[in-house]
C-alpha cells in the first residue's frame, strides 16, 4: 500500500513508537494517582514527553499541556482568549478546528489574506486588521490543503507590537518546520501528536505561553481539597486520566524528530513535493498547486475527473490520498477551489523518490 | 525516612525540581507528599537527603517555586525549615 495522507495522520511511524505504546500498556497505569511502581513509571514517562516537547518547541515542561488532538488544543487556546462575540483575526487558510470554535462563540471574524501563495498580500492584510481591541489572532503555520507556509513570525511580531494575543495552529508544521513560542511571538502553539510528531492518534499538545482556562473540570491528582481547578500548569487543563500509552508513543516520535531535526525532515518532504510537482507538471490533464515556499503537502486537480473519483481510482490501486475540502472550506474558498475540491497528496520523511515516481506514473495513467 | 521534603503544588513541578536538582548533583526523588504536610490534599514533594539550602538556591535560580520545606523529626513530627 502506498500511503500519501500524512497530512491527516502519519501512517509509517519511526521505530520505537509501537514498542513504547506496548511497554506503557504492559507496565504503566496513571500519573498522579499513586506512589506505586506502575504509577511512578507512568509519571516519569509522561514527564519525559513534556521535556522532549519543551526541547523541541522552546518551553518548560510545565508549559506542555497534553490534549486529545490539535482541535482540542485549539479549542483550549481560543476559549481562553476569545470572549463571546469577541473580535478575532484569522488567515484565509484556516481549518474548521479554528473556524468552528470561533463561530460557536459568535466571534466577529476578520479574514486577512485570501490570496494563495501571496505573502505580501497576507502580511498587509494582517497589518491592517490587527488593531487594539482584537481578542486574538489565529493563524495556521502551514495550510493543510496547499502546504503553503504562512509567515507566522512576521504576524507574531505585529501581534506583539500591538498587544494582541497570538495562536499558531501548528497542525501541519510541528515536526517538519522549526517553531517555538519565541520565534513566533506566540501565546499558544497548538498541534496534533499523530501527524508530523509521529505519535499515536488521540494525542495532541498545547504549548502555553500564558495560562489557559479549562475546557473540562475534574480530578488532577493534585490539590484535591480545592473545589476549583488548580492554577498551575499543566494540571489546570489536564483533568482526568491521561492517555499514557499514547504519550509514550509520542515520546518516541519526538525523540526521532529531535535526532533528525525538523529542518532535515522538512527539507526532505519539500524536496519530494518539488519532485512530484515537476514530474506531473508535464502531464497537461493535471493542475498542480505548488509554490517555492511549500512543505510536503501538494493539492492537485484532474481536468476531467471529480476529486473524489480520482481519489477512488487511486484507492482502487491501493494508494491513499485525501480528496474533498479537507475540513478547510475557507482555504478552498480563498484558493477558488471550493466548488471542485482538490486531491491532497502529503509526503512523509519515510518516502523516497522512487515512491514519488511510482505515484506520478500511476497518476499519468488515470 | 530522614531528610528534607520540598513540597510542590503539582507533580510536574516536583518532577521539574527533581530534574534540576539532579543536574546540580543533589540526589533526590519525587514522591507523594505525606498527608501531614499536604494541606490541600494530594500534594507532591521532592525528598532530598542533604543540602537543603543549596537546593533552595538551585531551584530559585531556575525559577521553580516550591511551597514549603519540611524536616521529619525522629519522633515523627514535621518541622518546617
Amino acid at each position: 500500500m502506498a500511503y500519501f495522507d500524512n497530512a491527516a495522520t502519519s501512517f509509517i511511524k519511526p521505530p520505537g513508537v509501537l514498542a513504547c505504546v506496548q511497554e506503557a500498556m504492559l507496565t504503566m497505569t496513571s500519573i498522579g494517582r499513586g506512589g506505586y511502581r506502575q504509577a511512578d513509571l507512568a509519571a516519569k514517562a509522561v514527564y519525559e514527553c513534556r521535556e522532549l516537547a519543551g526541547l523541541l518547541f522552546g518551553a518548560e515542561p510545565e508549559q506542555v499541556v497534553f490534549t486529545m488532538n490539535a482541535t482540542h488544543a485549539l479549542n483550549l487556546a481560543i476559549r481562553s482568549l476569545v470572549k463571546p462575540g469577541g473580535r478575532v483575526v484569522i488567515s484565509g487558510f484556516e481549518h474548521n478546528a479554528v473556524v468552528r470554535p470561533l463561530h460557536a462563540l459568535k466571534a466577529k471574524i476578520t479574514v486577512a489574506g485570501k490570496k494563495l501563495y501571496d505573502r505580501e498580500n497576507l502580511l498587509s492584510a494582517f497589518d491592517r486588521a490587527i488593531r487594539p481591541g482584537v481578542d486574538a489572532v489565529v493563524c495556521t503555520q502551514v495550510s493543510n490543503v496547499f502546504g503553503w507556509r504562512l509567515p507566522v513570525e512576521e504576524i507574531g511580531a505585529l501581534c506583539r507590537e500591538r498587544g494582541v494575543p497570538f495562536v499558531v495552529d501548528c497542525a501541519q508544521s510541528a515536526g517538519c518546520v522549526p517553531v517555538t513560542l519565541r520565534t513566533c511571538g506566540a501565546d499558544f502553539l497548538a498541534m496534533p501528536g499523530h501527524k508530523g510528531l509521529y505519535g499515536p492518534q488521540g494525542t495532541g499538545i498545547l504549548i502555553c505561553g500564558r495560562r489557559p482556562d479549562p475546557l473540562i473540570f475534574g480530578g488532577t491528582g493534585s490539590l484535591a481539597m480545592l473545589p476549583d481547578m488548580p492554577q498551575e500548569l499543566p494540571d489546570r487543563v489536564e483533568a482526568g486520566t491521561h492517555n499514557v500509552p499514547g504519550i509514550c508513543g509520542l515520546s518516541a516520535g519526538l525523540r526521532f524528530i529531535l535526532e533528525k531535526t525538523p529542518e532535515a525532515i522538512g527539507a526532505h518532504e519539500a524536496e519530494l513535493a518539488r519532485y512530484f510537482s515537476s514530474g506531473l507538471r508535464t502531464e497537461g490533464k493535471y493542475r498542480i498547486f505548488f509554490d517555492s515556499d511549500q512543505t510536503g503537502v501538494v493539492s492537485v486537480q484532474h481536468r476531467d475527473l471529480d476529486c473524489e473519483m480520482l481519489a477512488a481510482c487511486l484507492a482502487a490501486r491501493d494508494i491513499a490520498v485525501r480528496a474533498g475540502l479537507h475540513c478547510a472550506p475557507l482555504a478552498h474558498r480563498s484558493a477558488g477551489t471550493l466548488d471542485t475540491g482538490t486531491v491532497r497528496i502529503s509526503f512523509s520523511f519515510f518516502h523516497t523518490r522512487e515512491d514519488v515516481a511510482e505515484l506520478v506514473h500511476t497518476l499519468r495513467t488515470i | 525516612m530522614s531528610g528534607y521534603y520540598f513540597t510542590f503544588r503539582s507533580q510536574t513541578a516536583a518532577q521539574h525540581a527533581a530534574r534540576t536538582l539532579e543536574h546540580a548533583g543533589i540526589e533526590g526523588f519525587v514522591m507523594r507528599a505525606p498527608k501531614a504536610v499536604s494541606r490541600q490534599g494530594c500534594g507532591y514533594c521532592v525528598h532530598i537527603y542533604a543540602e537543603p539550602q543549596r537546593a533552595k538556591i538551585e531551584l530559585a535560580q531556575q525559577k521553580i517555586a516550591w511551597q514549603r520545606v519540611y524536616l521529619q523529626l525522629p519522633d515523627g513530627r514535621w518541622e518546617e525549615v
